[in-house]
């Protein structure tokens, strides 16, 4: 199924169809869990998965919950990427990453992103959210074909949907985090907000 | 060639079911319920009820969780694939390997199905709606297609019937258009999904919003559903439910076959042909491959039920081939494998509630609401197309995956924060649409591709034209009007693009008509060249509504048993 459906994603159940392919799969899906400290990357070379982990720890930092790396998600965007991505995707996103790891050591006097201090790190990587949102933002309206839209779709979009979706999937978040009702036994439509601590884990 | 290791006296049966998915079922629970000896054959392995072995996994409980390697869809689900949610590490072993089972396509064409007892009642969506007297008269009104030859008077004790023992969650409307039923409790709308109903009254002249109508149990009655639970609300429907709480053969018709003492049960049998009997005029019984060993099996009965899927069914009776019936079983009226229909879908509109930003649910409801059929019915005329469409849907809150694109927060700690809470309520409706009757839309016996039984396949040429295309351009524009007159902001529409069969109610091929010139079936749903082979499920269909059509097939297949019994007291079969 075609990954621009992650562009038109809503949580509603019918029961029925609902195309959301990727994003549903991910938030009800992989397995984040704590990487070994010597865990090697498959897809991504040493240095694209430093600062792919960094980029990760920038968006989802340690705070009263844990952080990015804490729960494995480098390793995780790293295995979705070996292992469960076609093939023209892995090109994608892998290009257009490397170009943009590229361009940042370049501003940097050879600095790989991994090693710049942090706060210069979320700057970059807001700048670069902005832009990767607006440049989604812009493909319906681009006159390109449905395939063509899929594969001009913005790598960042792609590694951020991993890494958002593999830190919510985790074992801690869903069951700590998060509000865990595996066996609800009953529908309630319109409860106060107040009643529950947070959003459900659990599609 | 007859390689039975017991005599014939020992493969024959008072009845054949061949199939046990939601259409089989009923077959064997009716026809073992009246007293029949009957051999149920389902071409898959067995799935005993409560065998679910995913029913109680939690995401992180899987190693790679419910994505699935690449190479792996690629070896076995390129075509299964295609819904974007069947093949996941929970439930994927309830659909077949396309590399053991392929098909071929002149046209893109999305047959997604599952070989294995219990069929594809195991992962429906499980929306149960009565078709109704429009629908039955639609043909004959429009000039399309053939006349049904029954109305829905013939059809309607026998919803009520199915509906009692199925257990449909919903609620009566009063509809000339969608019948009301005999339903337990509806489940509950949720805040946005109420003001939505009281807008879509209010702005558009009474049009109908109601609570989706679902084979779950809202209300077990022991004395009817047996041992069967009440929905606990879990959403995790396709991996098949330990409660029971859904309709499915395994939990429910099967079950109830089993214990009349009169069913024989048998998996891994991959019935290919019809035995003719040309002194009769009627198939004594079926050829049979073990799924396991190859070994080449008959049996016989004085009826046979093919209930094996729209083009399961239609397969067998083409693969029927003699002398007599070189094109096979039901070909002489030239619509074996015509008029292959499915409902086209993904298409519709979502939007933004602002408000009832204090409130929320508790449990995943496997159902959504329904906005029942108004165009082109009473008053309403349409210029650009005839028939009609519904839509499914729903509201809810977004969840944390509103952090890729939704929102304006910068990365960061709070933006980390922030998606730990529920965002915004959205709502999205998607219309579900009428397809009409082809004669060009078909499939056809391809012999040259062959299944992991060495097996001739099916081509299919299939695709929706200019009314189904029309149609959609009023149920994206349709969605959007209503979800705007209740205060939705940001209102898009959408079409997602219309590829027949990924709506899963593939149905026609096989369809009942008038006579032996224009139809296959007969009004009881038997083959007019062999009137002891009865064909009740989808493939009987003589054109689609735009009702979820399982229901249907229930009742008819109900309905055509309680005949065939009469009819075999009565020495006529």
């Amino acid at each position: 199924m075609d990954r621009r459906t992650i562009l038109k994603y809503t949580a509603y159940a019918t029961g029925f169809a609902i195309a959301a392919p990727l994003t549903s799969a991910l938030f009800s899906g992989c397995k984040a869990e704590p990487a070994a400290p010597d865990y090697t990357p498959v897809f991504l070379d040493a240095d694209t998965y430093k600062s792919v982990a960094a980029m990760a720890e920038a968006m989802l930092p340690a705070t009263k919950t844990p952080g990015a790396g804490e729960l494995g998600v480098p390793a995780f965007i790293d295995r979705v990427l070996a292992s469960y991505t076609e093939p023209d995707h892995q090109t994608r996103i892998k290009s257009g990453m490397t170009a943009w790891l590229q361009s940042v050591a370049t501003a940097n006097g050879g600095k790989a992103y991994h090693a710049l201090e942090p706060a210069q790190q979320l700057s970059l990587l807001n700048t670069l959210d902005t832009e990767s949102k607006a440049a989604a933002e812009a493909l319906p309206t681009s006159g390109l074909s449905p395939e063509e839209m899929e594969l001009q779709w913005p790598w960042w979009m792609s590694v951020k949907e991993m890494a958002i979706g593999g830190y919510f999937s985790s074992e801690k978040i869903g069951l700590e985090v998060l509000a865990y009702d595996p066996i609800p036994g009953a529908y309630q439509g319109c409860i106060p907000l107040s009643d529950v601590k947070a959003t459900w884990s659990l599609p | 060639m007859f390689f039975n290791s017991q005599g014939k006296a020992e493969a024959t049966y008072d009845a054949i079911v061949v199939g046990s998915g939601i259409s089989g079922g009923w077959a064997a629970k009716e026809l073992s319920e009246k007293g029949l000896k009957t051999l149920v054959l389902e071409r898959g392995r067995d799935i005993k009820h409560g065998d679910y072995p995913t029913a109680n996994n939690d995401p992180w409980d899987y190693e790679t969780g419910e994505l699935v390697p690449q190479a792996e869809i690629d070896k076995h689900y390129a075509k299964q694939n295609r819904t974007g949610y069947t093949v996941q590490q929970s439930h994927k072993h309830h659909f077949v390997k396309d590399d053991e089972h392929p098909y071929t396509e002149v046209k893109r064409f999305d047959w997604m199905r599952g070989y294995h007892v219990g069929g594809r009642s195991l992962t429906w969506g499980r929306q149960s709606y009565r078709l109704s007297p429009m629908d039955f008269e639609a043909n004959a009104r429009d000039g399309v297609g053939t006349d049904w030859p029954i109305r829905y008077e013939d059809l309607a004790p026998w919803y009520g019937y199915v509906e009692t023992f199925v257990g449909v969650s919903g609620q009566n409307e009063g509809l000339a258009q969608l019948p009301d039923g005999n339903f337990l409790p509806p489940m509950d709308m949720n805040c946005v999904e109420q003001e939505f109903k009281k807008s879509v009254a209010a702005n558009f002249g009474g049009r109908a919003v109601t609570m989706g109508r679902t084979a779950h149990l809202t209300q077990p009655n022991p004395a009817v559903h047996g041992s069967r639970g009440k929905c606990q609300f879990r959403n995790r429907c396709m991996r098949g439910c330990p409660y029971g709480a859904y309709f499915s053969s395994n939990a429910s018709t099967l079950p109830a076959a089993a214990a009349t003492g009169n069913m024989t049960l048998r998996p891994h049998s991959v019935v290919h042909s019809l035995i003719y009997d040309k002194e009769t005029g009627k198939a004594s019984g079926v050829r049979v491959i073990d799924g396991q060993t190859g070994e080449t099996h008959e049996f016989f009965a004085k009826v046979i039920f093919l209930c094996a899927s729209a083009l399961g069914s239609t397969f067998i009776l083409l693969n029927s081939q003699s002398e007599i019936h070189p094109d096979g079983i039901g070909a002489g009226s030239g619509q074996l494998g015509r008029n292959l229909m499915d409902h086209h879908f993904q298409v519709g509109a979502e939007g933004v509630y602002d408000g009832f930003d204090d409130r929320y649910y508790k449990g995943r409801r496997p159902n959504g609401i329904y906005v029942p059929r108004f165009r082109n019915v009473g008053t309403d005329k349409q210029a650009d197309f005839i028939r009609g469409y519904g839509y499914q849907g729903g509201a809810s809150r977004e969840n944390w995956m509103r952090g890729i694109k939704e929102m304006d927060a910068a990365l960061g700690a709070d933006f980390k924060d922030a998606l730990i809470m529920p965002g915004q309520w959205k709502m999205g409706i998607m219309g579900f649409g009428e397809c009409l009757p082809y004669e060009e839309n078909r499939v056809v016996l391809n012999k040259d591709v062959r299944d992991i039984h060495g097996l001739p396949t099916l081509t299919i040429d299939c695709e929706f034209k200019g009314n189904e295309m029309a149609m959609r351009k009023d149920m994206a524009q349709s969605a959007a009007e209503m979800l705007e007159a209740a205060g939705f902001k940001d209102v898009e529409t959408y079409d997602r693009g219309a590829n027949p069969g990924l709506g899963i109610h593939e149905m026609g091929t096989a369809r009942m008509g008038t006579s032996a010139k224009n139809s296959v079936l007969n009004k009881w749903n038997q083959v007019w060249e062999a009137p002891n082979v009865f064909v009740t499920d989808g493939a009987a269909m003589t054109s689609a509504g735009c009702q979820n059509p399982s229901l249907t097939y229930m009742a008819m297949t109900a309905r055509a048993v309680d005949y065939a019994v009469n009819e075999l007291k009565k020495m006529n079969l």
